[in-house]
């Protein structure tokens, strides 16, 4: 199959689709898209029942469904309708609104704008090439004869009953008639209504060739009767006489009006038989049986159908009429005419078709009839030639479709918009039809546009010339749709108008911005005419500037300089003055040597402490063979302080009997504690009377351990001799084997230690003190505590002193006691003397520096 | 985030701490406390004699490297080697040991502390240079008070004024300001060992 070219965009489609794959216009009209599945009417279908009866009486009763009446002489139809056009589709065809279905038909005669067929020198030529893709349907290459009826009217042969007629031919003469399957329906229906009376041409089948006016046989199209033969003008193609391509040249418009002129009617009578009035109609002149597609001359004035018409007419036919009268009128546009003069029916037939046929029909006809007497077939008109907006307007009666169309393009065409395409006239349209007389738009054979479309380019270009000549001529507006319209952006509300400083109303004279407000001044005034200052290039400094930077550099200066040590101060160097306080403390207790000792006496009485006399008490009532723990824990350093009143506390513990145990927290400890075992007296010291532990580390810890666990932490001696095994100690016993314990310390946190973490282990063995003077402040507490924690203590060298004077061994306290004396005294008086003299000369200086400062 | 090493280090130190103090309370405790003490013990004369090495590592350090004072430290390390030799041979308590010990570190300490004399005194002098204030005066006062009920020199000691009143001082504001060092000083380890028990202080290092 040859492939269809779509009549938009002039590009080839396969021959199977509806609908153009590129631009998705319509390749052909919608009842040839109709279901090809359904069966054609038959006579005692229910579908048949519904079609109209004047449409049944166009079938011939010989007719088959699917079959044409042959020698019809509008082979041409039956070209344009495919096989399978069920009777539904016709009837959807004429009972739809016309706005459903006339844009597709309107589209589809749109696509007649751009025939492919050779360049036409008239009308009739234009549209034999528009129409020339219905010759590539598949139906247009079946022989007349071979073809099988189409199913629509196929279906009218079997609502009527009656044979169906011989297919009409409606092909061109030379073509070959579809098949029955091809022919549309309703056109089988018609042959067979007509059958009998119908004698359809014998054509010769012949292969299909291009439709045109010049491949038209000579043979006019038979009229239209209602018989058994289908009109000729079904069978036959449509006549390439001259008269219907002057129809075509002169008014622009197909003839198909001579298609239906008794010139071209069939010579058989029997094809004027059956042919319904309405159809014969156009037969009986051109004035009489105008074309569907002729447009009413201007001079007709355009008469709607009346209403009984209007009510029987469907509504896309009815409002076409309506549609196709006023643009006929305004410049010859679309007009269809009523069914019944496209299909006149004449004889029997065709009177009891016009009886049985509706009012609309009728009335159609009578328009027709009326509108065409005496006046030739108007010219072809395309269906969008006279398309214009304006006469579309909504308000207007213009059809549904064409409302709905317009309704929703809301913008109206302006004048003043801008055209999209240019011409000379104003309002001038590509749909503009040409008045009458003038040629209608051929068609470029080389370009395949439009002729209109080629004259709208050639109207461009006179209109660049004007643009050189001056910016006066400007564009003609066109009109732009109101969905455009609408569609223009709205610029914002601040740019709206242009701010304007009402400030400055000046408005400048002279100069290229004559004219215009709020231009910088450009006067004498604005610029100033005149050699500009010169600025010299040199650093301005000022006063100011130069004594800032001359203090900057003095400071920087001063920073460099060794600055001038103080002067020594008058007062005699600390050193000298420890060198002389050296000296008469040693001026003293070398004074007290030379005296040899005993020129003081020793404190006794109220002169001797509580605490020593509790000491001495304790260790008076002390058992006999009682073990002391000792705790030589004081530093060698307050050996002089100390170690005497320790040595007499030993000593008399000694002369107690007491087993002496030795031990020190103090690394120095055991050594100190060795040199207190030395001195005394050997008398008194026995064998294992004196055990040196040695040294317990750990402070705190181990002394507490040495609470809990004296034989873990201590089970040797200095000698490495097991010490709790020997007598009189009691391994069980652990620390409690000790009657007394005495702490031998200058450090009060040791004596605390001692009296805090030993001494509740041993209790209630007594505690005392050997303490340096300045210890006993901390332990007092301990010892005027209830309850008494310290039983005794003895204090400092004149605790050792007087110790010793109460056991009456005189030991070191007693020697050193006439030194500690004269030198207490000795610094008594230094001190006394120093401090005054140091307040009197800090006065001093104090005084100078405050008379100082005050001068400066 | 902590180390595990740290952990560690307060999971120890935490649960000895614990149990030494629940051992206190809990008879059953008391074995394990006593053992914790002694591993205390001997770690605390381990750190004495680690102490000991430190000390003679950074004199022989010093003295290598011969910075400074290297004199001092080469006297420190020979002192120490004698010393060592000396009461290694002799003993602790041999009369070598004794005889090094009287002569050399008891002189030594003994002297230093004698001149402590002349420095307080000295101090005592300059103390009403600078500024006389009421501390100062308090200070002299007391002082003198106290030192001369100590001079038995002249009899000075044996006023009944002075001896009173150096009783009361020793009784009343010097006792009522010991027990309040005392009781603060009680306080502190308190919280001191609280704050071990729980972690917070960690002298053991972190």
């Amino acid at each position: 199959m040859a492939d269809i070219r779509c009549q938009m965009c002039g590009k080839l489609n396969p021959s199977n689709l509806d609908v153009c794959q590129f631009c998705q216009a319509r390749l052909r009209p919608v009842w040839e898209s109709a279901q090809p599945e359904e069966e054609p009417l038959a006579g005692s279908g229910g579908e048949g029942d519904e079609i109209p009866e004047w449409l049944r009486s166009l079938r011939s009763p010989d007719m088959g469904a699917g079959e044409t009446p042959s020698g019809s002489g509008l082979d041409w139809l039956s070209d344009v309708e495919p096989d399978e056009f069920a009777a539904d589709a016709v009837k959807n065809v004429f009972d739809l609104e016309p706005e459903e279905k006339l844009d597709d038909w309107l589209s589809g005669a749109a696509s007649l704008a751009e025939p492919e067929s050779p360049k036409a020198e008239d009308s009739f030529d234009q549209v034999r090439s528009e129409l020339s893709f219905l010759e590539e349907t598949p139906f247009s290459s079946a022989a007349p004869e071979e073809e099988e009826t189409p199913d629509w009217l196929d279906r009218f042969r079997d609502e009527q009953g009656e044979e169906t007629p011989e297919r009409m031919d409606f092909s061109p003469a030379g073509q070959e008639q579809p098949s029955p399957e091809e022919a549309p329906d309703w056109l089988a229906r018609i042959q067979e209504a007509q059958m009998g009376d119908w004698s359809p041409p014998q054509e010769p089948a012949s292969e299909p060739e291009s439709w045109s006016p010049e491949s038209q046989p000579e043979e006019t199209v038979p009229e239209f009767t209602p018989s058994e033969e289908a009109p000729g003008w079904f069978t036959e193609p449509a006549p390439a006489s001259e008269a219907g391509e002057e129809a075509f040249g002169e008014a622009e418009e197909p003839d198909f009006g001579a298609i239906f002129t008794p010139e071209t009617q069939p010579e058989s009578a029997e094809s004027q038989q059956g042919v319904p009035d309405w159809l014969a109609s156009l037969y009986s002149g051109q004035e009489e049986a105008p074309s569907p597609f002729m447009a009413e001359p201007e001079a007709a004035e355009p008469e709607t159908p009346s209403a009984a018409e209007k009510a029987e007419l469907p509504d896309w036919l009815s409002g076409v009429a309506e549609t196709s009268a006023e643009p006929a009128a305004a410049a010859g546009g679309i007009y269809t005419a009523p069914l019944e003069d496209e299909f006149p029916q004449t004889g029997a037939e065709g009177e009891a078709a016009e009886e049985s046929k509706p009012d609309w029909l009728s009335e159609l006809e009578a328009q027709g009839a009326s509108a065409l007497e005496g006046q030739s077939p108007p010219p072809f008109t395309p269906a969008f030639d006279d398309f214009n907006l304006e006469e579309f307007s909504v308000g207007e009666e213009t059809p549904d479709w064409l409302s709905k169309l317009e309704a929703s393009s809301s913008a109206q065409p302006s004048e003043e918009a801008v055209a999209a395409f240019l011409f000379e006239g104003k309002g001038e349209t590509p749909f503009t039809t040409e008045p009458p007389g003038e040629a209608l738009p051929q068609v470029d054979a080389f370009t395949g546009l439009p002729e209109w479309l080629s004259e709208v380019t050639q109207a461009e270009e006179p209109e660049e010339h004007p643009e050189e000549s001056g910016k006066a001529q400007a564009l003609a507006p066109t009109e732009l749709p109101a969905w455009l319209e609408s569609m223009r952006p709205v610029e914002p509300a601040a740019s709206a108008t242009p701010f304007k400083d009402a400030t400055d109303s000046r408005v400048e004279r002279s100069g290229p911005l004559s004219g215009l407000s709020g231009v910088l001044p450009v006067g004498a005034h604005a610029i100033r005419a005149g050699k500009p200052s010169n600025f010299s290039i040199k650093l301005q400094v000022t006063e100011e500037l130069q004594n800032r930077a001359l203090l900057l550099q003095k400071l920087m200066e001063d920073e460099s300089k060794p600055k001038p040590l103080p002067a020594p101060s008058a007062a005699p160097t600390p050193y000298l003055i420890r060198l002389g306080l050296f000296a008469v403390l040693a001026l003293a207790v070398f004074f007290a040597l030379f005296l040899g000792g005993g020129q003081i006496p020793l404190p006794v009485g109220k002169a001797i402490p509580q605490s020593l006399n509790d000491a001495y008490r304790q260790i008076t009532t002390l058992p006999d063979n009682a073990a002391v723990l000792l705790a030589v824990d004081y530093s060698p350093g307050y050996v002089g302080e100390i170690e005497g009143a320790a040595q007499a506390v030993v000593q008399h513990l000694a002369g107690r009997g007491a087993s002496l145990a030795a031990i020190s927290t103090n690394p120095s400890g055991p050594a100190l504690a060795e040199r207190l075992l030395q001195n005394i007296d050997p008398a008194l010291a026995a064998a294992n009377q004196f055990h040196n532990l040695g040294y317990l580390p750990g402070g705190t810890a181990g002394l507490f351990g040495f609470a809990q666990s004296p034989e873990a932490m201590v089970p040797f001696d200095l000698q490495g001799k097991p010490f709790w095994q020997q007598e009189p100690l009691n391994p069980q016993l652990g620390i409690r084997n000790f009657a007394m314990l005495v702490v031998m310390t200058e450090n009060a946190e040791t004596a605390r230690t001692w009296i805090e973490q030993v001494a509740p282990a041993m209790s209630p063995a007594p505690v005392l003190m050997v303490l340096s003077a300045q210890a006993e402040p901390m332990i007092l507490p301990y010892y005027q505590g209830k309850p008494q924690q310290v039983s005794g203590m003895v204090v400092g060298l004149a605790g050792g002193a007087a110790y010793e004077n109460l056991i009456n061994r005189p030991g070191d306290s007693s020697r050193a006691w006439d030194a500690f004396s004269l030198l207490v005294t000795v610094s008594l008086a230094v001190l006394l003397i120093g401090s005054l003299a140091s307040a009197a000369l800090g006065a001093i200086t104090r005084g100078k520096q405050s008379k100082v400062e005050s001068s400066v | 985030m902590k180390s595990p090493s740290a952990i560690f280090n307060m999971t120890i130190a935490c649960s000895a701490g614990l149990v030494t103090l629940l051992g206190y309370f809990i008879p059953p405790l008391a074995g394990i406390r006593d053992v914790l003490l002694q591993w205390a013990v001997i770690l605390a004369g381990f750190a004495l004699l680690v102490g000991i090495i430190n000390l003679l590592s950074a004199h022989f350090r010093k003295l290598s490297k011969a910075k400074k004072g290297g004199f001092y430290s080469l006297v420190l390390i020979l002192s120490f080697v004698g010393s060592l030799i000396v009461f290694g041979v002799s003993g602790p308590d041999g009369s070598w040991s004794l005889l090094l010990f009287n002569s050399v570190q008891v002189s030594v300490e003994s002297t230093l502390l004698a001149l402590l004399t002349v420095v307080l005194a000295y101090a005592a002098i300059r103390l009403f240079h600078k500024e006389v204030t009421r501390a100062t005066v308090l200070f002299m006062l007391t002082f003198l008070i106290v030192l001369v009920s100590s001079a038995p020199l002249f009899g000075l000691s044996n006023t009944p004024l002075l001896s009173e009143l150096r009783e009361w001082l020793s009784s009343v504001p010097i006792v009522a300001g010991a027990r309040g060092i005392l009781i603060g000083v009680a306080l502190g380890v308190l919280a001191a060992g609280l704050r071990i028990l729980m972690g917070v202080d960690r002298p053991y290092g972190r």
